[in-house]
């Protein structure tokens, strides 16, 4: 038997308006003024183009690093080599970081003993540690992932805990009342709930991931944007520094777009909590 | 037949007030109530009367201070499926659909996805919602989410249904719908429901029973059986029921037992 309640006045709710899609122009104006007071500098010699580099020539020391490449190296392989350790860093935070935040948001013993490390780590600067994590690690590889990890862990780990406490009440007692067990409640509930926080972590983690990546590098590197950026400034190489900076920057972009795409094909619901 | 009995219950809250400083909340005593299945008991009262904290003591959100609260003679211990909950605010989680929603409580008993299905198609229909079933949690109204919720809470196969204010939020026209649903449901269920609410009328035209609770501490300070329910699934218009000199005269009585306020102000 259906029992059919529908009010047409009350129940239909609206379709929510569709946005119109506009250029970005104050972004695009922002970008061209910049590139315009860039090239003003070189051609009215402001700055020295030993500091300053005129775009056309950066644009030109991007063409060659694609193909020629830098110290042994093209950019591509610089590009890739910082990728995989940016990647494997976040792979491995994150396997340690949610965990450890799950543990600060759900239980009093886990906030107890995690909070005091993840609050002595996050405001520690990587140039601090450094030095320590190559005595512990060596000047290998791994040294440069557990930097990189190391910056990447608070916001992961607080932003997990931060996704677990907003979770609402109702929602748990809506699940232990429907039959779900502790285990149940956390994995029907609190982690679906906490995705949204969780991938804001992530894309904060990236960021300062990306930052730490030239402290990183700076360490018996030989291949990686950072030692790229590090030892073209070494002998003054603008250029290739600036090429660096801006591929770091477009890689980091990418990164941010992936992610809000993945919000948008996985989360849809978290804009309409 | 089971029954949810209260025996001389209390609930006291302790909230630290700082510098070791604690102030003692007394929000029920002395309640006694006894719920069984095929009843529809509407606990009436004013805000801060401590009808929340009754439901959540029914569904073992929280302990009593003092006294027994049992299921055919064995305590209660924590939230069960056998006493399932509708909430004010729904309670739907946003990340599944309509239909995973309802099919949570079969999942979290491992029922298999083939029955799941037939049991949630069963639901949604039995509320009204059978085309709505691959919809978003989004997508809905507020009185097609409390259906949802209600046909969720009943995918637990409950012998208590317990509704906090489940239509509280629900525009005048929405809500005397749902109402209406609400009875049609209970009446093929024939579940035990648990209804909190502040609207006498409400109150009276959904409840076998009603207890009314005055505040500070939330005691009960009457209690008397109604006949309307059961008038309404015997086949009387929800208006005319509403409209009823024996109704309205039942509706002043109650008013006056409450405060002496208008049901409004008494929100």
């Amino acid at each position: 038997m259906t029992l059919a309640v529908d009010s047409p006045v009350a129940e239909v709710r609206p379709a929510a308006p569709q946005r119109r899609r506009r250029w970005p122009i104050a972004t695009i104006a922002t970008v061209a003024i910049a590139l315009l007071l860039w090239q003003l500098a070189s051609t009215l010699a402001w700055v020295s183009p030993v500091f300053l580099p005129p775009p056309a020539k950066v644009l030109a020391a991007f063409g060659r690093l694609a193909t020629q490449g830098y110290v042994d190296s093209t950019l591509f392989e610089h590009a890739w080599a910082s990728l995989g350790r940016v990647f494997l860093a976040l792979v491995f935070t994150a396997l340690i970081g949610i965990p450890a935040g799950f543990a600060v948001g759900t239980s009093r013993i886990g906030r107890g003993i995690l909070d005091p490390i993840i609050e002595f780590i996050r405001p520690l600067p990587p140039l601090a540690y450094l030095p320590l994590i190559i005595i512990w690690f060596g000047i290998g590889e791994p040294a440069k992932i557990v930097v990189i990890g190391l910056s990447m862990l608070a916001p992961i780990a607080i932003s997990t805990a931060s996704g677990i406490r907003s979770t609402p009440r109702s929602h748990v007692n809506a699940a232990r009342s429907l039959g779900a067990t502790p285990g149940q409640v956390l994995t029907h509930v609190l982690l679906p709930s906490a995705l949204p926080e969780i991938l804001t972590g992530i894309r904060i983690a990236l960021g300062t991931g990306w930052s730490t990546l030239v402290a990183a590098e700076l360490v018996a590197a030989s291949r990686g944007l950072g030692f790229m950026i590090e030892s073209a400034a070494q002998f003054l190489v603008t250029d290739v520094v600036l090429v660096g900076i801006f591929v770091i920057s477009a890689l980091a972009f990418v990164f941010e777009a992936l992610l809000r795409i993945v919000e948008r094909i996985f989360l849809p619901w978290a804009r309409h909590r | 037949m089971s029954e949810l009995l209260f025996s001389n219950v209390a609930l006291h809250y302790e909230r630290p007030q700082g510098f070791g400083r604690v102030r003692h909340t007394r929000v029920l005593d002395h309640i006694s109530l006894s719920l069984r299945t095929g009843d529809f008991l509407v606990v009436l009262g004013r805000s801060g009367s401590g009808k929340t904290s009754l439901l959540n003591l029914a569904a073992g959100f929280v302990a009593p201070t003092s006294g027994r609260i049992a299921i055919d003679g064995a305590p209660i211990a924590g939230p069960s499926a056998e006493r399932a909950v509708v909430f004010q605010d729904d309670a739907l989680f946003a990340w599944l659909s309509v239909r995973e929603n309802v099919a949570l409580p079969l999942k979290l008993r491992h029922i298999s996805a083939a029955r799941r299905n037939v049991r949630v198609e069963e639901l949604l229909g039995l509320v009204g919602l059978g085309e709505h079933i691959d919809k978003s949690i989004w997508e809905l109204s507020g009185g097609q989410r409390q259906r949802v919720g209600i046909a969720r809470a009943l995918a637990a196969d409950p012998k208590f249904l317990l509704m906090d204010e489940p239509l509280g939020a629900l525009d005048a026209m929405t809500r005397e719908r749902m109402q209406e649903l609400l009875l049609n449901v209970w009446g093929q269920s024939r579940t035990g429901a648990l209804l909190i609410t502040h609207s006498v009328e409400e109150a009276l035209f959904l409840g076998t029973r009603i207890v009314v609770l005055a505040p500070g501490p939330g005691r009960i300070v009457e209690e008397r059986a109604t006949p309307f329910s059961a008038r309404f699934l015997a086949g009387e218009k929800a208006r005319a029921l509403k409209a009823d000199p024996a109704f309205v005269a039942m509706r002043e009585e109650l008013i006056e037992a409450i405060g002496s306020e208008p049901e409004s102000q008494a929100a």
